[in-house]
């Protein structure tokens, strides 16, 4: 009895020491993260500052500026996002875009480690999924069990209604440590950064519910007259299952019925359209570019063999006719993220590690979101520079530094 | 040691698991999963692998369909490589979701490489994927502790440890009896990879080479795993102490300790940004020299070196086309930049993977799955050869166009040229050969020697248990 009560007690403390320990470690990846986008955003900054003092006082070649400025554009995090790290740890936190063909630079910049991502993160999200079901089980499998294996069980029998009511009772208070020992560090960094609470009741919800599920299971799963051992194998099984198995398994036949060869077919068709722009009339690069701009149309017509105007409009022309493409890409990609919701029903462990990436915004969503955010950016920073091009006006220290910045929250 | 007693031991035992029905389901369980997984992975390496030929097809139709153009059009038109599906990567896939599959090589830059099928996946990614070398690497020793935790402890519980002892089985016999039980329950288990291996065989000697690395690596990690189950089986008090002291370990040698040490790895050395790497690039250059610049100090002195040795005073009297020539020196400059700011990512990300690496000695299961990637050739040594290979060729392919621009077109009015589109077919473009299983070397090594270590350790173990329990 004692040994088994500083079992109890051991897993506990350790609970709490990962919870706590994966706060910090998932609060730091977005620190670095956050880290890495500042630095990025104020080196394009100074360049651009830098470019924008060579400007001499009558103004520039607003083709040479556009072709040659980045602009940062930043992935987005809140308060919350270190519970779960998700996509995080291999989306870039900033690209940088100008005003070139889009899809030629969208999906630039993943490089990462590949041996670290594939291995998963440790943050909050991994020990509550993970980990939290088996404390449940170690605590819950041998309620009842251990009665009987310490020769008690048969005193405790003579009274059933007691004995339905002792086990709830146990089960409850241990489930309820489980929940504290995961939760209370979580609490405790809420408080002393003063986060947002509303999230914070989401994530207690969701982790009652789980804690709920998995003290259940470990109940039912762990009869008075089976051994604990076998109680525990018993538990143990369906952890593997509902934790391991059916979530791997379900991202393999997702990924193989729902294939996504769009991704590649962007890049190789975009390079196509773009490079064999130069092979053909420019006569038919304008006419795809004045089918959206058609406020360009009657602007002196390009007679030499190179003009910006013509080398921004079949740039445009290239993203245009790649549109149903990136569609179609966008599309199965969502229908990855669908099917894998669809399968939460099946496993808690699917739902909670989806809940808690909601909750972080760790989550496809925000990629697309922000991909379309770098589009509007794009569209605007193309609009802000098209009258100088296609006026061929200068541009003046004052209008190069106005032109739009991205701004990533704008668009949530 | 009698071998009659432990043959007896072995067969005793696998009698008691065949009539236990909670074993058998758990049996049947697991080879319907390993059979699942080496199924649905290999079908997912095969569709990957066919996905990148069409790709690498498609892009070999649009170099092909190229018209006459000029020289530099060709550089900026540029070239997709499509990384090749190693045999094993349906075992092991290692980093192949997670890696850029296909890289676009051009003139002036190196690109990084894009489209990782993470990048395009759901939130199930962070359960990983279900392969056979997670099954073996992660379940398989979750099986063995259900099977092996009461083979000693049980005998011990019902106070028949003694009488068994008594009856004249000595504790060596019982201990390594129950061992060898055990690992033939974990050998059963790589059936299925000693059948990829006999395939592989058929197929290259090279990928032969690779599966034997693989099978030796996971018949010691069995080994090991058999080993300690025993130990802890057969020294702790009672049968379900055993399984939660088994259930410990696992939990911190197959769950935790991975992601706890790529973590902590990661966070160790920090690896720039892309853009970070570009802007050094392009600042970098910019102070070597600036090409498009008429008064940098630099192609100044080119251009008189250039001049002085063909002994003409104008660069229009050249034999050749100074604008070409120009080219061919920015891109040996541009490729030399890129190279070591590219060694010096490469080399951080390869300072994270030793720093897992040797928190390996802590953990053979870290071991067996860095050997198992790097013998699989689906590790960050054979994706960074895959990068280097793709930079030669870009490097090699954009310097033959820059040559055919100095040789086959004139300075004078150089941009209105063009040249034949056959030109473009003799363009050296040779298709990417992934490396054998040599360029992990150092890894291999590693990762052996520290399963052997804890093969030793085990085994030496089980001596130290047979001992303790002989006398008591």
């Amino acid at each position: 009895m004692l040994l088994r009560d500083r079992m109890c007690a051991l897993a506990l403390i350790f609970m709490f020491l990962c919870s706590a320990f994966a706060i910090h470690q998932g609060n730091q990846s977005i620190a670095k993260l956050s880290a890495e986008r500042d630095r990025v955003s104020a080196l394009l900054a100074a360049q651009n500052s830098d470019r924008a003092n060579d400007i001499p006082e009558a103004g520039a070649d607003a083709g040479d500026l556009a072709y040659y400025s980045f602009y940062a554009a930043t992935d987005s995090s809140h308060a919350w996002s270190f519970i779960a790290l998700g996509n995080r740890s291999f989306e870039p936190p900033v690209q940088r875009i100008r005003m070139l063909g889009l899809q030629g630079q969208l999906y630039d910049g993943q490089v990462q480690n590949p041996e670290i991502s594939a291995v998963g993160s440790f943050d909050f999200a991994f020990i509550a999924v993970f980990l939290l079901p088996l404390l449940c089980i170690v605590l819950g499998h041998n309620v009842l069990s251990s009665e009987r294996e310490t020769g008690r069980l048969a005193l405790l029998q003579a009274c059933a209604k007691q004995l339905n009511t002792l086990a709830l009772r146990r089960a409850c208070v241990r489930a309820g440590c489980a929940f504290l020992a995961i939760f209370l560090p979580l609490l405790g960094f809420a408080i002393f950064k003063q986060l947002p609470a509303l999230p914070l009741l989401y994530v207690m919800l969701a982790l009652l519910a789980y804690t709920a599920f998995w003290t259940f299971a470990a109940l039912w799963l762990a009869p008075a007259h089976r051994s604990s051992a076998v109680n525990a194998v018993r538990g143990l099984t369906l952890w593997t299952l509902l934790v391991l198995v059916l979530p791997q398994l379900g991202q393999m036949l997702i990924n193989q019925l729902i294939p996504v060869p769009q991704g590649k077919q962007i890049a190789l068709a975009h390079r196509q359209s773009v490079a064999s722009a130069w092979d053909i009339p420019k006569h038919d690069s304008f006419k795809v570019f004045f089918g959206a701009h058609p406020e360009w149309q009657n602007t002196a017509p390009v007679l030499v063999r190179f003009h910006w105007k013509w080398y921004f409009a079949f740039h445009h022309a290239a993203d245009m006719q790649l549109a149903k493409t990136v569609e179609d890409f966008e599309q199965r990609v969502r229908e990855r993220q669908r099917a894998a919701d669809a399968l939460a029903f099946l496993s808690p462990s699917i739902a909670l590690q989806a809940a808690l990436e909601i909750i972080a915004d760790s989550r496809i969503e925000r990629v697309l979101a922000k991909r379309k955010a770098i589009l509007e950016f794009h569209t605007q920073l193309r609009r802000y520079f098209y009258p100088y091009i296609f006026e061929e006006r200068l541009m003046t220290q004052v209008d190069f530094l106005k032109a739009p910045k991205f701004n990533v929250a704008l668009k949530r | 040691m009698r071998r009659s007693v432990i043959t007896a031991i072995v067969y005793t035992q696998w009698q008691r698991w065949l009539r236990d029905r909670a074993v058998l389901s758990l049996a049947v369980c697991m080879s319907v999963l390993l059979l699942c997984s080496v199924w649905l992975s290999v079908q997912h390496a095969r569709s990957q692998a066919e996905q990148r030929t069409v790709m690498q097809a498609a892009a070999q139709a649009d170099w092909d369909a190229q018209p006459d153009r000029h020289p530099h059009r060709v550089v900026h038109f540029g070239d997709f490589v499509y990384k090749p599906v190693q045999f094993f990567a349906g075992f092991d896939p290692g980093v192949e979701l997670y890696a850029g599959s296909s890289v676009y090589l051009e003139g002036h830059r190196q690109n990084s490489a894009n489209f990782s099928e993470a990048s395009q996946s759901s939130s199930l990614q962070q359960f990983g994927a279900l392969s056979p070398a997670f099954v073996l690497q992660t379940l398989l020793p979750l099986l063995l502790i259900f099977l092996g935790f009461s083979s000693i402890s049980q005998e011990r519980e019902a106070g028949l440890l003694t009488q068994l002892l008594a009856s004249g089985a000595a504790s060596t016999e019982l201990i390594v009896g129950q061992f060898l039980a055990l690992l033939s329950a974990a050998l059963i288990a790589l059936i299925p990879l000693v059948a990829l291996v006999l395939y592989a065989w058929v197929g290259s000697a090279a990928d032969a080479l690779r599966g034997a690395v693989l099978l030796l690596g996971y018949a010691a990690y069995a080994s090991i795993c058999a080993a300690i189950i025993t130990c802890v089986a057969s020294q702790v008090r009672s049968t379900h102490a055993a399984l939660m002291a088994c259930l410990t370990l696992w939990v911190f040698a197959c769950v935790a300790g991975p992601r706890l040490a790529s973590q902590s790895a990661s966070a160790a050395f920090a690896a720039p940004n892309w853009v970070e790497i570009e802007v050094a690039a392009e600042t970098k250059l910019k102070q070597i020299g600036d090409s498009h610049d008429p008064n940098d100090p630099y192609f100044a002195e080119f251009k008189r070196r250039t001049l002085a040795e063909h002994g003409v005073a104008r660069v229009e009297d050249l034999p050749f086309n100074y604008g070409g020539l120009l080219m061919q020196e920015g891109e040996r400059m541009t490729a030399e930049v890129f190279n070591t700011l590219n060694t010096e990512l490469q080399a951080q990300f390869a300072a994270q993977n030793q720093r897992v690496r040797n928190v390996a000695w802590l953990n053979p299961m870290m071991a067996l799955s860095a050997l198992s990637m790097s013998a699989a050739g689906t590790d960050y040594a054979h994706h960074a050869h895959f990068l280097r290979a793709t930079e030669v060729r870009r490097f090699a392919m954009i310097q033959a166009l820059n040559k055919i621009h100095t040789e086959h077109t004139t300075f004078v009015s150089d941009k209105d040229q063009r040249v034949s589109a056959s030109f473009w077919q003799k363009t050296p473009r040779p298709a990417y050969q992934a490396p054998g299983i040599g360029i992990a070397q150092p890894i291999l090594l590693q990762s052996a020697l520290i399963l052997l270590v804890w093969l030793a350790l085990a085994l030496g173990l089980l001596r130290w248990a047979a001992n303790r329990l002989a006398r008591g």
